[in-house]
């Protein structure tokens, strides 16, 4: 049975105090991904997962926000690790997944972890063949795809909180990551 | 339409509770009572309503046309017109002019009201009308609904027409509400007091 969702909380409070979440999965997702893009998926699928493009790191809000934008054509994040590791957080990615049965290109911000602008590799195309057969055909392609999407991105996420409310979040993996960054970021910085 | 010719955006919803018995003649009635109405004749600046999934112009809401097995499928139409306050100056100047030019004196405060409104609802008719197009997933085995974009003013139109269509409540799914759905009872505790890991460094 999954956990209840709390009664008398605000849902937007809770979502605010509670963003780090997506932040944090993002970022495990990234390191990761970094050393091995290869994780476990829906019923033991591979989906292999790659962070392309653009990362958005940001520190602060409103007025004081700092944010960082790393367009990053060859995997080179030195910039994003260094600013990781001065405080800024990941809220949004550009990353690239594949499983036996899609491959997809899209962006996944932080706040609600809802894939944006979702580009499918092995898709018919919907735009050729025309009438309105063909078209709902390409629909419900379209929304199959998106469910396995969907599917995979839930898995991971669950995957992540598993792990992060688990006792091996601080004995294993937040040391993991720390000495990833270490090893990655520039001398001098802090961690 | 975006799921369809474009590189779809999402935002999930979960149904929180299921009505008594979801059938075509259930849903069709819903749209039917909610559908959009034109206004491109009329003096109202907007026009918030269901259409079609595959026709932003029809609503006759065929079960054909918005049940598809697994999922049903429409969409929320919203036509709008804004008239600026300058745009609403420059002719109320005018059209003071010419009270004055007919009776030699300034109209009265009531007067100025009538002509005001009566102006305003002349601008509208006249203003072009901006069409916004949401799409709408809903599956209902796993109660859970897409709206094909993202942002806070889509979000409040889908949530807006669904309540009043529907009137059955929904709960964005983001990190904390998909949490709970993950984990199990007796983690719910342990997730709600969660509080961000020092993986990040200081202050800069």
């Amino acid at each position: 049975m999954p956990a209840p969702y709390p009664k008398n909380v605000d849902f937007l409070d809770l979502w605010t105090e509670k963003l780090f979440l997506g932040q944090e999965f993002l970022t495990w997702l990234w390191l990761t991904a970094e050393s091995d893009s290869v994780f476990n998926g829906p019923g033991g699928s591979e989906t292999i997962i790659r962070f392309e493009k653009k990362l958005v790191l940001q520190k602060g809000d409103g007025l004081g926000r700092s944010q960082l934008v790393c367009q990053n054509p060859d995997h080179d994040w030195s910039e994003a690790y260094t600013a990781l590791g001065v405080g800024k957080k990941v809220i949004k990615a550009h990353l690239t997944m594949s499983t036996p049965s899609f491959e997809c290109a899209f962006a996944l911000p932080a706040d609600t972890l809802a894939p944006m602008s979702v580009k499918f590799e092995r898709e018919a195309n919907p735009v050729e063949e025309e009438g309105p057969k063909s078209r709902i055909g390409a629909f419900l392609n379209k929304a199959a795809l998106l469910t396995a999407l969907n599917a995979a991105l839930d898995y991971l996420f669950q995957t992540f909180l598993t792990l992060r409310l688990s006792a091996s979040w601080t004995e294993e993996e937040l040391p993991r990551l720390k000495a990833f960054l270490e090893s990655h970021l520039l001398s001098g910085v802090r961690v | 339409m975006a799921f369809l010719a474009g590189l779809p955006t999402i935002s999930r919803y979960r149904l929180l509770d299921s009505p008594k018995e979801l059938t075509d003649e259930f849903v069709q009635s819903k749209l039917t009572k909610n559908a959009f109405v034109d206004i491109e004749r009329l003096a109202e600046e907007e026009s918030l309503g269901w259409v079609e999934i595959f026709n932003p112009l029809n609503t006759a809401f065929t079960p054909e046309s918005f049940n598809f097995g697994g999922f049903l499928a429409f969409q929320a139409r919203l036509d709008s017109r804004r008239l600026s306050g300058k745009t609403l100056r420059r002719y109320y100047l005018l059209k003071e002019a010419e009270v004055i030019a007919q009776t030699g004196r300034k109209p009265s405060s009531q007067k100025k009201r009538e002509l005001m409104g009566s102006l305003k609802q002349d601008l509208l008719r006249r203003a072009l009308l901006n069409t916004d197009l949401l799409e709408i997933i809903w599956f209902p085995t796993v109660r859970e609904i897409w709206i094909g974009g993202a942002g806070e003013k889509k979000r409040l139109i889908f949530e807006e027409l669904w309540e009043k269509s529907f009137g059955l409540p929904v709960r964005l799914l983001v990190p904390i509400t998909l949490g709970f759905e993950m984990i199990p009872q007796e983690l719910g505790e342990a997730l709600l007091k969660a509080q961000a890991s020092d993986l990040w460094g200081e202050d800069e």
